[in-house]
Order: structure tokens, then sequence, then C-alpha cells
């Protein structure tokens, strides 16, 4: 791995890092499960990074999607981790709302599809603007642009209860 | 000219703060995990880091061996004993036609008769 591969890496997880890190949390439910994921999301990429040859964006998508749908896959099979979800513990009023909201939302990402997960990742969570979105999902802005409004429409149908609470 | 879809979002203001509100809502993962994520993902680049990695243990040894193998079998070759013989060239139409010359040869292992026209006195008998 060279000097300059290493620098790409540091900026990347700067501008990502984070976005991911949410995100994972948003569909997962626990700090430390996320953190474990993120961490394996990260390390794949360095393991991986001579295959990014596109958007570094959209691979990192990639490699986000499949390291949830393996944890998932794998507690579906039985392997569960033994973590307790955050949601389940007695908690103040204010944070039982919170958590409350955060069960929906993950319920309700759940809920979408593959490709509006995508969105609503890359617009949500990275903060990336529809022309970033173009250029990493191949689309064009406009499309992008209606994409997102119907992701969004259909995440605040899913979330309907906790979203009067959120706004 | 605007796609009427991304005019009916901006219109929807419901969905417009909805969006906001969803941004703001959205769970964090502290920054420490985040730190620790940023440690896992250097360590492991310092892993893969050229000086990092070390020469496989058995590549070495091969290695080694080759050339102890190549050395010891040169100074066997150079400390061989040697010794001249008489090789004697002849023609087999012609046997009376020959030229006896001496050849510097190893003792071990023993030189083999020439197949075709040089022999050793041992079996020039065999032509006279």
């Amino acid at each position: 791995m060279t000097g300059r591969q290493k620098e790409e890496i540091e900026r990347l997880f700067q501008r990502y890092g984070a976005g991911v890190g949410n995100y994972v949390l948003a569909r997962l439910g626990d700090a430390e499960l996320a953190e474990e994921i993120t961490s394996r999301v990260f390390v794949k990429v360095v393991q991986r990074y001579e295959q990014c040859t596109h958007s570094p964006a959209g691979w990192l998508w990639s490699i986000v999607r499949t390291e949830i749908l393996h944890y998932l896959r794998e507690r579906k099979g039985g392997a569960e981790t033994e973590f307790e979800p955050a949601d389940a513990r007695p908690t103040p009023p204010e944070r039982a709302a919170a958590s409350e909201m955060h069960l929906r939302m993950r319920e309700a990402l759940e809920q979408l599809s593959p490709e509006k997960q995508q969105l609503v990742y890359m617009k949500y969570f990275q903060d990336m603007s529809h022309q970033e979105i173009a250029e990493a999902t191949d689309k064009t802005v406009s499309n992008v642009g209606v994409s997102v409004f119907r992701a969004l429409a259909e995440l605040r149908a899913l979330m309907e209860p906790a979203a009067k609470g959120i706004q | 000219m605007k796609n009427p879809e991304i005019e009916n979002a901006e219109a929807d203001d419901d969905l417009l703060q909805f969006a906001a509100a969803f941004r703001q809502a959205k769970p964090v993962l502290p920054p420490a995990a985040m730190e620790r994520v940023a440690n896992a993902m250097r360590a492991e680049m310092a892993k893969r880091s050229p000086a990092a990695i070390p020469e496989p243990l058995s590549y070495v040894k091969f290695r080694v061996a080759a050339a102890a193998l190549i050395a010891v079998g040169l100074a066997l070759f150079w400390t061989l004993p040697r010794q001249s013989i008489p090789m004697v060239a002849v023609t087999p139409k012609r046997p009376e036609v020959r030229a006896t010359y001496l050849v510097d040869v190893p003792r071990f292992p023993a030189p083999k008769p020439g197949a075709a026209l040089l022999r050793t006195e041992e079996y020039e008998s065999l032509f006279q």
C-alpha cells in the first residue's frame, strides 16, 4: 500500500466516516455493534482499495450495504450477538421518545428498497448534493431529485406516527 | 424547466420540514467510537505497508539452503582428485591410424569410455 493510497483512504474516512457510522447506527440501533460494523467497513476499504475505480462514495455504499446485510443474515441464522438494544433499556421520558423514534427510523429504513436506502444514506447521512449522488449512482441530477423526493415521501409514510413527533 | 415532482417537493412544506427534522433526529455515533474505528483502519493500513510485511521464513530458508548447496557442490568439484589418462583417437575404418594424448579428468566418477572415437588405453587393446 503506497503513501498516496493511504492519504486517499484518510480523505475518504474524513469525508464519509461519520456518515457511515451514523447510518449503521440508524440501521442496527446499537452503538457498540455500529462501531464494530463500521470498523469492518473501513478495514475492508483498506483491504480492497484497489477495487475502487469509479466513484468512492458509490463503492463505499456497496461495502456498507454488504456488511449490514451480512450481519442481519448472521443474526437471522441464529448467530445473533448478545447485545441488548439500546431501545429496550429503561430510559428517561425524552430518551425513551428518541429511542422510540430511532426504532421507527430503523424499521422504516429496513423497509425501503435498496435503491431508496442508498439515496437516503447519501442524501441525509452523507449530506451529498444531488450532483454528487448523480455521479455516484450514474443517474441524471433531475432523476436523483425525483428519486430522493419519492424515497423521502415513503420514509415519512413509514415513520408516520414518529414523524409527527420529530417535526 | 423544473421537474414537476421537484416543484411539488419544494412546495410540500411538510416534507421539507420532515427532511430537516430527519437530519436533526438521526442517531449519531459518538466521536470516541469513530476514533476507535479510525484506529482500526490505520492499524490495517500499517499492516499493509511494504516495510511491515515480513519475508516468509520458508522462502528465506529455501534461499539459504540453495546457496549452501551450490557452495558445497563447487567446493567438491574443485577438490576432487584428478588424473591424467591417455586417450587414443582411432578411426574404426582405419584402425592403424591413431593418436594418443593425455586428458585431465576427475578420478571419481570414473571416466566413461568415449562413445565414438576416444578410447582409453584399456580399450585400445580391443582394436589391436
